[in-house]
């Protein structure tokens, strides 16, 4: 039978430690001399290392091609984007256009009943069209349009 | 790189000069791609990770006081970036594809990756594919424990430091990384020869 002491390395966590040399020398050397009496944990220590040798432990290729473009991309990315698209002056009057839509959707009004048609295809289209335009639709464009407006606030070219 | 060149080329870089950071990515960038393709798995995510860590680098040119060397604060930075990314991951699976709790590989898994590397295709097969499964069993610490103590053989107290966790912390997510993949590889332990 072991003795205290040395039951505490019966232990799968000690055998890790043990396999990455983990564990502080004295510690170590207790280890070792464990290991001369203990089978157990022989056979242990044995299956670890024979999993840990299954992972693979070649270094990754990145060819010296990969890498400079890798670099190259880094390089392209410190340098700030020209915004000749987005002038203040072109954000304004995308804001202003949104502003207009906005007045118009909600000042139009909803589409009346229409005429049905004789044929049943025909029908069935024209009653689709015939429908008053959902409230919730007119209210996502409402939104759709104020995200604009908040996209180009987030953008800086509002002000 | 020598500690002469990188506070050099810190101050050129502080000056305003892009060649010098230019450098200093080509110093470091193999080394930090290598780490970062092991800690996510993958060659698109780590060369993303890779990136961010410089431009962070980059954006805080001015305040970085050299307490370590650049190569440290970027391995640093580069291990939290892919625990971030490998907790998303891990959330996104598990909410819209619940595959890898199920454990069921993808079919394109299987398909040999053109771009793949010589020493990719090597490990490319049913035996990569059951260590990938196994290591995204791994919670993000755990994987990234393993990788940097296992792989890139770094001791077990400049992980706790990188970390910012407790030595005993990074012992238990070791301990823990390597039962999972005792268990899950088992099978493949036994039959290789």
């Amino acid at each position: 039978m072991s003795k205290p002491s040395e039951d505490v390395f019966c232990h799968p966590e000690s055998l890790t430690l043990f396999h990455y040399g983990e564990l502080d020398p004295a510690d170590h050397l207790r280890l070792e001399k464990h290991l001369q009496g203990c089978a157990a944990c022989r056979r242990e220590l044995a299956q670890l290392r024979a999993t840990l040798e299954i992972l693979p432990k070649v270094e990754p290729e990145f060819s010296p091609e990969e890498v400079r473009s890798f670099n190259e991309r880094v390089g392209r990315s410190l340098r700030p984007k020209q915004r000749h698209f987005f002038r203040p002056a072109y954000g304004w009057s995308l804001a202003a256009t949104a502003a207009v839509l906005l007045m118009v959707t909600l000042h139009s009004p909803a589409p009346g009943p229409r005429e049905k048609s004789p044929g049943v295809a025909l029908r069935t289209a024209s009653e689709i069209e015939s429908l008053p335009e959902p409230e919730l639709l007119l209210n996502m464009e409402l939104l759709e349009n104020l995200d604009l407006l908040q996209e180009l606030e987030g953008t800086g070219i509002s002000g | 790189m020598d500690t002469c060149l990188e506070k050099a080329l810190l101050t050129r870089i502080r000056e305003g000069d892009d060649s010098g950071f230019e450098a200093l990515v080509a110093a470091h960038s193999p080394r930090l791609l290598s780490l970062a393709w092991r800690l996510v798995g993958n060659r698109e995510d780590a060369e993303e990770i890779a990136q961010e860590a410089f431009l962070r680098l980059h954006r805080g040119i001015d305040d970085f006081r050299g307490d370590s060397s650049v190569a440290t604060w970027l391995y640093r930075t580069a291990t939290r970036l892919a625990i971030d990314h490998l907790r998303r991951r891990k959330l996104r699976d598990q909410i819209f594809f619940f595959r890898r709790s199920n454990e069921e590989a993808d079919p394109l898994d299987f398909v040999p990756d053109p771009a793949a590397s010589p020493g990719e295709r090597f490990f490319a097969g049913e035996v990569r594919q059951r260590i990938e499964r196994a290591m995204q069993r791994l919670s993000a610490r755990q994987r990234v424990v393993f990788t940097l103590r296992h792989h890139e053989e770094m001791p077990l107290r400049e992980i706790a430091a990188a970390l910012g966790l407790e030595e005993g912390t990074v012992k238990a997510h070791l301990h823990r990384a390597v039962r999972i993949l005792r268990q899950d590889l088992k099978d493949l332990r036994e039959e290789s020869p």
